[in-house]
């Protein structure tokens, strides 16, 4: 019996035994404790983080910015190392994918068996490696956090009622004007004239031709903006409805502006937003609950950040 | 009654070709009665999904800007986000909702947020779109997962099987089942299986589904989950203005990212409506376009709703394979296969990052052109200059669309169908998820396919030869779906280089020679003519010469936009001579080439004159009655200082003194790329094919 006991190949099994135990009942937490993940955070990380913000901005980051990059980074670093540990990559074509050609380019044997490609690519490591592969597992990693938020009709028409204002609809307005271009002579002495002519009959006053035309429905400042400039905009929205102002000038010449209609921006009730409220209040807690998982794991993983060297933020 | 005689003769060029699944598939609403007669198909079931299909212009539409002489609007119709993994690896975490959230005008957080959730940067448009796609890589989707993951409804599905059974040869089973077994079912349909309604639908529970929706027949409505292909569903339908304000509209689209050795054979697949396959058809499985035509013909019916086109982009960098003149095993066109081609292809985008494919400026017969400089690529492919040049050489002029289009009308010549019939769109290809940001003063590079400098070292914000790309507008009578869409599908579009100038261009045998001063120009066009994408009808008398109505306004600018008045227009014509050559011209008809406008490279200042508006009626002195022809305007600005030109004079750099120049801004100096560029739109061109010839044995 004693002899038993000593036997070494009983110890590998009841070893084996407790750890299948433990991985089985899923103790993360144990395993942590007993044996922590960590992040480490080096300093040619933060200078490589550092680089990159220089080249996309053309400055250094300050301290803030620094450490927001760093938040991110370590937040992507849980995401990946979760994906990896729960084997999102075991099933994932775009992963075996992408393995598979790195290894048909790095070796140069496209009839090899794709199987022991990617066995050989896993086993060189390049899981950890490449790009894609972990961009796409943080993705996957995301999303199954973010599948457990649910959005229900009523949340969402509380979410509608307590953000009423948001989706209200700007003012539209409908004009005419005569136009007078600035590629013929004398556009502003004539445009006056004619605003003389037009207080007293506007069938009168012809004005230039406007590829545009000279009626414009329905349409919203931003969209005046966009089609004749700022100052007609502007001149539109500080007008009198039914009488004629001007002349306003734009890119194109002077025109005389007469607004007919201004209708006041809509309040769409919940139906016709039923798919944009939705979404919204999905990204809301979808976040939310990103956020909590993240805490959650940074409770998990031992961080490490090497501590600031000097002349490391400007 | 406008637009009706070129959709004619396509229809009767598909009743001729007796091709019907092409019929079915891909008519317009108005048309689909005739088509099916035409075709000799049962006619009972017209149903139109979305609401009325449009098209007509003859009723009043849902929006309250309604204007059956339509009007332009602006959008991008190339926009990759979070999940084009090429964008993501390089910091892109914009997602499909917050792309078109940026297209709205909204502000854009861009990463790494601060503690307290503000972002570090932000980014917004100047001006904001009307319409927009978001079209990340299908290919990286990784909805295949459905194939393999028990959990989903899909799994047991024939094709699933298939690809279960042998994954890498999939591709090959697959085309068996599309192509040569066409009428197999691809998805059996559920009995009992509700269609797509417009309105969210509520889940059993009382939740709201993130995607409303789910497929051709709603199947996986209830159970969709988060995954790439169903969330850019949901952000479009989000983002959709169904209200009548009709202020913004979205459209579900993917890329089909197949590039074999790198030729560029890019598509952007882009669907009318909700209703969509389940899965984004792929390069992996559909290894060439034709196969991407047959499965999407095949899994996007419009019996139910569906409808879809493609658009190919950067034939630049295609090494000769985007205009091929033979099907994949190398047979040459027929004029069934040209029939798909055109039928499926109405557009093609001239312009965008990866610069312009309208002409090839430096041999061939574009070499003549000074405008075909413009934006033009060093290199045939994808692999651009990195190793060293290795696999890629200098453009082809055959990747070109000018030379493409005349190749078409010769072929259009033998086969009795055009398969290069091509209308024109510009696109910016962000991989920053920022659609329609394409000033030149504010380019904040690409991500994705721009290589940035070295490692933080300031330096240009992309590859010299790139640029910001350009827009889509559409003439349409409002702001939806269907109307947008259904100007796609008839060409009637124009490319911008990201400027905003309105340009309307008519073809027509009696336009008045003043039509240019009458205000009745638009009616006119549509009423004597037929407008940027259509068909000249049949010459009708003998010795009559086309006439050509072209009318422009400058770009209006405003606060915080850099915008040039226009210097000219020009009317390019690609023909078919007598001896079967194909040949070439660019009219010059309005405007002033040498109006001495410039810019004073020290600052980016212009000055000289331009014109705030630019009017032509023009008629083709070389007309001859029997040679296929098309002809398109181009519309160009005075120039202005071109994105790298404002990056390198912020920096200071100082070419006269090389020592100086640090490496990253080298370019600045590189005596290759201009530094200013004009700024430009291409109309879709107007067609000419002569009268078919009395049949000799008519039987």
């Amino acid at each position: 019996m004693k002899r038993l006991l000593r036997e070494p190949l009983l110890h590998f099994l009841l070893i084996g035994a407790l750890a299948l135990l433990l991985q089985a009942t899923g103790f993360d937490l144990l395993r942590n404790f007993l044996t922590p993940p960590r992040i480490e955070i080096s300093q040619a990380d933060r200078e490589r983080l550092a680089a990159r913000w220089l080249n996309e901005t053309g400055r250094h980051p300050t301290s803030a910015e620094l450490q927001a990059m760093l938040r991110q980074y370590i937040d992507e670093e849980l995401m990946f190392r979760e994906a990896l540990r729960l084997g999102l990559h075991e099933h994932d074509v775009v992963v075996h994918q992408r393995l598979i050609l790195n290894m048909r380019f790095a070796e140069q044997t496209p009839q090899a068996d794709a199987g022991e490609l990617l066995q050989a690519a896993l086993h060189l490591g390049m899981l950890h490696s490449d790009p894609v592969v972990r961009r796409r597992l943080i993705q996957r990693m995301r999303h199954q956090i973010e599948n457990q938020v649910e959005v229900s009709e009523n949340d969402a028409r509380q979410y509608f009622q307590r953000h009423r204002t948001s989706f209200q609809t700007p003012e539209r307005y409908s004009f005419e004007q005569r136009f007078f271009s600035a590629d013929q002579p004398g556009a502003l002495n004539r445009a006056l004239a004619a605003r003389q002519t037009l207080t007293t009959d506007d069938k009168a006053v012809g004005g230039d031709v406007f590829l545009l035309g000279n009626h414009f429905e329905h349409l919203s400042l931003a969209d005046i903006r966009r089609r004749l400039g700022d100052d007609i905009a502007q001149s539109i929205a500080a007008a009198t409805p039914g009488e004629w102002l001007g002349p306003v000038s734009s890119a194109y010449g002077q025109h005389l502006l007469r607004v007919q209609a201004v209708s006041d921006g809509d309040m769409p009730d919940y139906s016709q937003l039923q798919a944009r409220v939705a979404a919204q209040l999905y990204t809301e807690r979808e976040r939310a609950a990103l956020g909590e998982w993240l805490q959650s794991r940074r409770q998990l993983y031992r961080i490490n950040i090497a501590p600031a060297q000097t002349g490391d933020a400007a | 009654m406008h637009g009706i005689p070129h959709n004619v003769r396509e229809v009767e060029e598909m009743i001729h070709v007796n091709w019907r699944p092409l019929c079915m598939a891909w008519l317009s609403a108005p048309l689909l009665a005739l088509c099916l007669t035409g075709c000799g198909d049962d006619s009972d079931d017209e149903t139109v999904i979305g609401g009325g299909g449009g098209g007509g212009g003859s009723q009043a539409g849902r929006c309250s800007h309604f204007d059956a002489q339509r009007q332009p609007f602006f959008g991008d119709l190339h926009v990759h986000t979070v999940y084009s993994l090429d964008a993501n690896t390089q910091g892109t975490l914009t997602t499909p909702h917050q792309a078109y959230q940026f297209a709205l005008g909204e502000e854009l957080g861009v990463q790494p947020f601060l503690e307290d959730g503000t972002a570090t940067r932000s980014t917004q448009l100047e001006r904001p779109l009307d319409f927009a796609a978001v079209t990340d890589h299908a290919e990286l989707f990784g909805e295949v997962e459905i194939c393999t993951n028990p959990d989903y409804l899909e799994y047991n599905t024939l094709e699933c099987l298939f690809y279960r059974s042998d994954p890498e040869n999939s591709f090959i089973i697959f085309n068996l089942v599309s192509v040569g077994l066409p009428e197999l079912p691809q998805f059996p349909v559920p009995e009992g299986i509700p269609l797509v309604s417009d309105l969210p639908v509520i889940g059993s529970n009382g939740t709201i589904p993130r995607l409303p929706f789910c497929g051709l027949n709603g199947a996986t409505c209830l159970e969709a989950a988060k995954t790439p292909w169903n969330d850019t569903q949901a952000a479009a339908e989000a983002y959709y203005d169904r209200s009548s304000d009709c202020s913004f509209t979205t459209f579900v689209g993917y890329e089909y990212t197949g590039a074999p050795l790198s030729n560029n054979l890019h598509r952007n697949v882009i669907f009318k409506t909700e209703v969509v396959p389940e899965l984004p058809p792929a390069y992996q499985e559909y290894p060439r376009e034709e196969l991407l035509w047959a499965t999407l013909s095949e899994k996007c019916k419009t019996e139910d709703g569906c409808e879809y086109l493609t658009i190919p982009h950067n034939s630049n960098l295609s090494a000769g394979m985007m205009f091929e003149t033979t099907d994949r095993f190398g047979n040459p066109y027929d004029a069934e296969f040209a029939a798909t081609r055109q039928a499926n292809e109405p557009l093609a985008e001239i312009y965008q990052h990866k610069g312009q494919s309208e002409c090839l400026g430096t041999m061939g017969a574009g070499a003549n052109d000074e405008l075909c400089g413009f934006e033009l690529l060093p290199y045939n492919n994808l692999t651009g200059d990195r190793f060293n040049g290795l696999n890629t050489g200098p453009p082809m002029e055959q990747d070109f669309l000018r030379e493409a289009m005349k190749k078409g009308l010769a072929m259009e010549k033998d086969l009795g169908v055009n398969p290069f019939k091509y209308g024109f769109i510009g696109s910016s290809d962000t991989h920053l998820g920022t659609p329609g940001n394409v000033e030149e003063s504010d380019f904040p590079g690409h991500a994705g396919a721009g290589e940035n400098p070295a490692d933080g070292i300031e330096g240009l914000t992309d590859v010299i030869e790139a640029s910001p790309g350009g827009l889509a507008v559409l003439w349409a009578e409002e702001n939806t779906r269907e109307s947008l869409f259904d100007a796609m599908r008839r060409r009637e579009a124009y490319a911008t280089s990201g400027n905003r100038p309105v340009v309307r261009f008519f073809g027509g045998w009696d336009l008045p020679a003043n039509a240019c001063g009458r205000n009745d120009f638009v009616e006119l066009g549509y009423a004597n003519g037929v407008p940027m994408g259509g068909d000249l009808p049949l010459q009708p008398n003998v010795g009559a010469a086309p006439v050509f109505a072209v009318s422009a306004l400058r770009d209006p600018g405003g606060a915080g936009i850099a915008a040039e008045p226009l210097q000219r227009i020009q009317i390019i014509k690609g023909w078919v001579d007598a001896n079967g050559d194909q040949q070439e011209a660019v009219f010059e008809v309005a405007g002033d080439p040498n109006n001495g406008a410039s810019v004073d490279l020290n600052s980016c200042a212009t000055s000289g004159d331009g014109f705030a508006s630019l009017c032509a009626v023009w008629q083709d002195p070389g007309f001859d009655p029997d040679q296929h022809a098309f002809y398109y305007a181009r519309v160009v600005d005075n120039p202005s200082c071109r994105w790298s030109t404002y990056q390198c004079l912020a920096a200071g750099v100082d070419c006269d003194a090389p020592e100086t120049v640090p490496e990253a801004m080298a370019d600045c100096c590189n005596a290759d790329y201009p530094k200013t560029i004009q700024e430009r739109a291409w109309t879709s061109p107007i067609w000419y094919r002569p009268a078919e010839p009395v049949a000799e044995e008519n039987s």
